[in-house]
């Protein structure tokens, strides 16, 4: 038989017997394990020991996006935060809050148990409708949480001022 | 273009027995009469696996869940939704409507055609493990058109054994990080393995039309152009019906190309023969009123828009319009009609009364029939078209007192009163439709906006979350900025016809009408139908666009092979297009350097969503103006260019695919869960990067 028909039908061949393999036909043999969640544990539950939070003081803007995409987009500056110690899935939560706006955002950082060191948190982007922004500035707070066993502490917060750019 | 031996799927030369000899002729005719020949299978082939890099398992607009869960009720063999396999467990998503009692899903046309692909894999899912059985298929695919274009282009050996190595090496980077794919996944993975079928054999026909009007390589520059640098490739992997109605309107056009062309072909004579080719084209023509009727079972107003472009096209270039004919046209059309008409029926008693016409579905209490769980029902079972009286309001006042003949014969003129008046009301909509479709036509900033340049549109952008994510249309498509060298092309015609009809056909440029002249007829008509179908569409549907949710215009996709067919008709665009080697380098160093170079910047600029595809409209409308530049410049009397032409054709069908595997990797990576787990991870890692 010629290379290439011998190539092309052990490349079919392998396909086929390892989807086979996987299959339920050959038990025992798991291919294609359930994908792991994303965050595992009870989360939501547990503990954690903060050292320090940090997080900026300036550089809060609202920006209108990028080739005429028209929208503002909340750009804040990453939160860190020194863990000591966790226990469980607790959640550490940054989160900034422009009152005149009625606008919120905020993004969750779940740390691993037992992990230690600085967790970043970005603030993830999402669109503002530009008919909602009207003046230059606005004040807005940013606090970083500890989240857990449906309980919050605020682990710092602080009151910034927010440019309103393009 | 080597003839070896075989042309089929499989050429061995070990077949002894009789009956496995039949079914490869049949499984040759089968081929032949599906993609034409090796170039039009590889065309699918690799569309395939091209849309596989993109395929997202999961919903991407929420009309999405109305569609998937009726296609999990029918592979569970009924028509109404009784149980919600997908999406808000209440039921009431977009497009889901409520019939006596029963909740109904819509598009069930395309529903049904997913049905093959259910049964495909559950039948894979039965003998191996569901996720490598997808991985298998993309990576088969692959490997089919590796060793095709290895035919084509006579070196078998070197295509073969290099496909072999990357298929391999895919297939192993896929089963290491490869995660279950759940069965709850196959209705919804058939209506996308489906619609993927219909956008791949959409570029197959289109290329197959083409071939017989421009040759081999144009055919093959247009129809890939549909696949892998149109809004055709943005929709093929989602669960959407755009991309079946595409490949419906496509056969339309290829089936009036075939009948013409029987219709008018020159050559030797006979009576057999003459009988032969008016059968030919009876057939194509009847198929072509076929198609039709059947694109009515997945969207009755887009097939009323065919149908409205078909006839004109069709009895205006008929060499006769008989008795023979009429009937045969009709009758194809009344029986592709039927399963519209039974679907309707069942439902709501009404053949005429598609589920966009009934009511919406508001969570209310659903009719204590389908409240009993299990296979006992017999209402609106599959193809019978039988429908329980009591749970038809419509019918209900009429079938009780149905007790001897003249009460049944009351009854059905009833019916067909409630018919008549309903197929008055449907034609009176759509001709509301097309009037609105007019007065739409006087607006300005909409068509700028439906058109050209869609940035962020204040009716449009709060609907899709503030981002500016629904391009227009020549952003989504930039190639359509060839169709600026229409006044190149008309100049070109007016030039050439004092000539032609003085010597027969050997004017013009020297060499390019020294071919035989070829009937003109059977183009016209399909250029024709062309014209009128994109027409009749937008009309259809621009006086709701702009519309969020739309991404790429989609309510258009089904006119975008006939606007790609309608380029390769432009004289300019062919003459560019015949550079076919510059073109393809050009392409591919758009796609690989270029294609580099946007994900290198989208990975430093971090772009939200709207930023992303406005970034992309923006670059698409520099390709597109460049194009138009070049197609204006056509018009000159001047030297033509035709090297820049092909070079620019490349290029932005390049810019056209890099928009289509970074939305469906990177920007819209959301929209499901990646069939390919390799594609999985390397779409996690650019987000994290």
């Amino acid at each position: 038989m010629q290379s290439r028909r011998l190539a092309v039908r052990l490349t079919a061949l392998v396909v086929a017997v390892a989807a086979v393999l996987g299959g339920p036909l050959v038990p025992g043999v798991d291919l294609a394990p359930p994908a792991p969640a994303p965050v595992s544990g009870n989360v939501g539950q547990g503990s954690v020991a903060v050292e320090a939070v940090a997080f900026g003081e300036t550089g809060y803007r609202l920006e209108r996006g990028a080739h005429g995409s028209g929208a503002y987009y909340l750009v804040a500056p990453d939160a860190f935060v020194e863990v000591a110690s966790v226990d469980g899935r607790p959640m550490l939560v940054y989160e900034v809050r422009i009152a005149d706006l009625g606008y919120a955002r905020s993004t969750t950082a779940f740390p691993s148990e037992g992990a230690v060191g600085t967790v970043r948190i970005s603030l993830g982007k999402d669109a503002l409708s530009p008919e909602r922004i009207a003046a230059g500035r606005y004040r807005a707070e940013v606090r970083v949480l500890a989240r857990a066993n449906e309980r919050d502490r605020v682990l710092d917060e602080r009151t910034v001022e927010i440019e309103v750019r393009g | 273009m080597t003839d070896g031996e075989g042309d089929g799927p499989d050429s061995d030369s070990g077949f002894r027995s009789r009956g496995l000899a039949r079914l490869r002729r049949a499984g040759r005719a089968l081929y032949g009469v599906a993609f034409g020949d090796r170039c039009g299978a590889a065309l699918f082939l690799g569309a395939l696996a091209f849309f596989g890099l993109y395929w997202r398992v999961g919903v991407f607009i929420t009309d999405t869940y109305t569609v998937a869960n009726a296609a999990a009720a029918v592979s569970e063999g009924s028509l109404s939704v009784d149980r919600i396999a997908y999406g808000p467990a209440s039921g009431e998503t977009p497009g889901m409507v409520v019939a006596g009692g029963e909740r109904y899903g819509r598009n069930y046309g395309q529903v049904f055609l997913a049905l093959p692909a259910a049964h495909l894999l559950r039948g894979l899912a039965l003998v191996a493990d569901l996720r490598l059985a997808v991985v298998g298929l993309w990576c088969l695919s692959l490997l089919g058109c590796f060793v095709l274009l290895g035919r084509i282009t006579g070196r078998r050996r070197a295509f073969a054994l290099a496909g072999s190595g990357v298929v391999l090496a895919l297939f192993g980077a896929n089963l290491a990080v490869a995660t279950e794919l759940e069965a709850r996944w196959i209705p919804l993975a058939a209506l996308q393995l489906s619609s993927m079928t219909a956008a791949a054999m959409t570029a197959v026909l289109l290329y197959r039309l083409v071939r017989r009007i421009r040759g081999r390589r144009t055919g093959m520059a247009a129809g890939a152009a549909v696949a892998f640098a149109s809004p055709v490739g943005f929709w093929a992997p989602l669960p959407k019906r755009h991309a079946s109605v595409a490949a419906l309107v496509v056969a339309v056009a290829y089936c009036l190309y075939r009948t013409r062309e029987a219709e008018t072909a020159a050559g030797p004579d006979g009576r057999a023969r003459r009988r032969d080719r008016r059968r030919r084209a009876l057939g194509f023509r009847a198929l072509a009123y076929g198609l039709v009727g059947f694109c009515a079972w997945i969207q009755p107003a887009e097939a009323l828009a065919l149908l409205v472009a078909l006839v004109p096209a069709d009895l205006l270039t008929a060499r006769s319009t008989g008795r023979r004919e009429l009937a045969a046209v009709g009758g194809a059309f009344g029986l592709s009609l039927l399963p519209f008409l039974l679907t309707n029926y069942a439902m709501s008693g009404n053949p005429l009364l598609p589920p966009r016409l009934l009511p919406r579905y508001a969570g209310e209490a659903l009719s204590p029939t389908s409240a009993v769980e299990g296979p006992g029902r017999g209402t609106g079972a599959l193809g019978d078209g039988s429908v329980d009286a009591a749970s038809d309001p419509l019918s209900a006042s009429a079938s009780a007192d149905a007790g001897g003949r003249r009460s049944a014969a009351v009854a059905l003129a009833r019916f067909l009163g409630r018919v008549g008046a309903t197929a008055i009301d449907n034609a009176g909509l759509f001709w509301r439709f097309m009037a609105r479709g007019v007065d739409a036509l006087l607006d300005g900033d909409r068509l700028y906006r439906t058109f050209v340049r869609s940035g962020y549109v204040d009716s449009v952008a709060p609907e899709d979350g503030n981002e500016a994510i629904s391009l227009s249309l020549l952003e989504s498509m930039p190639l359509l900025g060839a169709a600026l060298a229409l006044p190149g092309h008309l100049a070109l015609r007016l030039r050439e016809d004092p000539g032609r009809s003085g010597r027969s056909g050997r004017s013009g440029r020297p060499g390019a009408r020294a071919r035989r002249e070829v009937d003109p007829t059977p183009a016209r008509a399909v250029d024709l139908f062309s014209l009128a179908f994109a027409g009749v569409l937008t009309l259809l549907y621009l006086p709701r666009l702009p519309l969020h949710a739309t991404v790429t215009v989609r309510y258009l996709v089904p006119a975008v092979p006939a606007l790609a067919y309608l380029l390769t008709r432009l004289e300019p665009v062919r003459s560019a297009a015949r550079a076919w080697r510059t073109m393809a380098w050009a392409y591919a160093a758009t796609v690989l350097v270029g294609g580099q170079l946007l994900l290198l910047a989208t990975l430093l600029r971090r772009p939200a969503l709207g930023e992303a595809m406005q970034g992309h409209a923006l670059l698409a409308l520099a390709a597109a103006l460049c194009l138009g530049v070049w197609g204006l410049s056509t018009a000159s009397t001047a030297r033509r260019s035709d090297r820049l032409g092909a070079v620019l054709l490349g290029a932005v069908g390049g810019v056209a695919t890099a928009f289509l595997l970074l939305s469906g990797v990177v920007h819209f990576s959301a929209a499901g869960e990646f069939a390919l787990p390799a594609v999985r991870v390397v779409s996690e890692a650019l987000s994290a990067a």
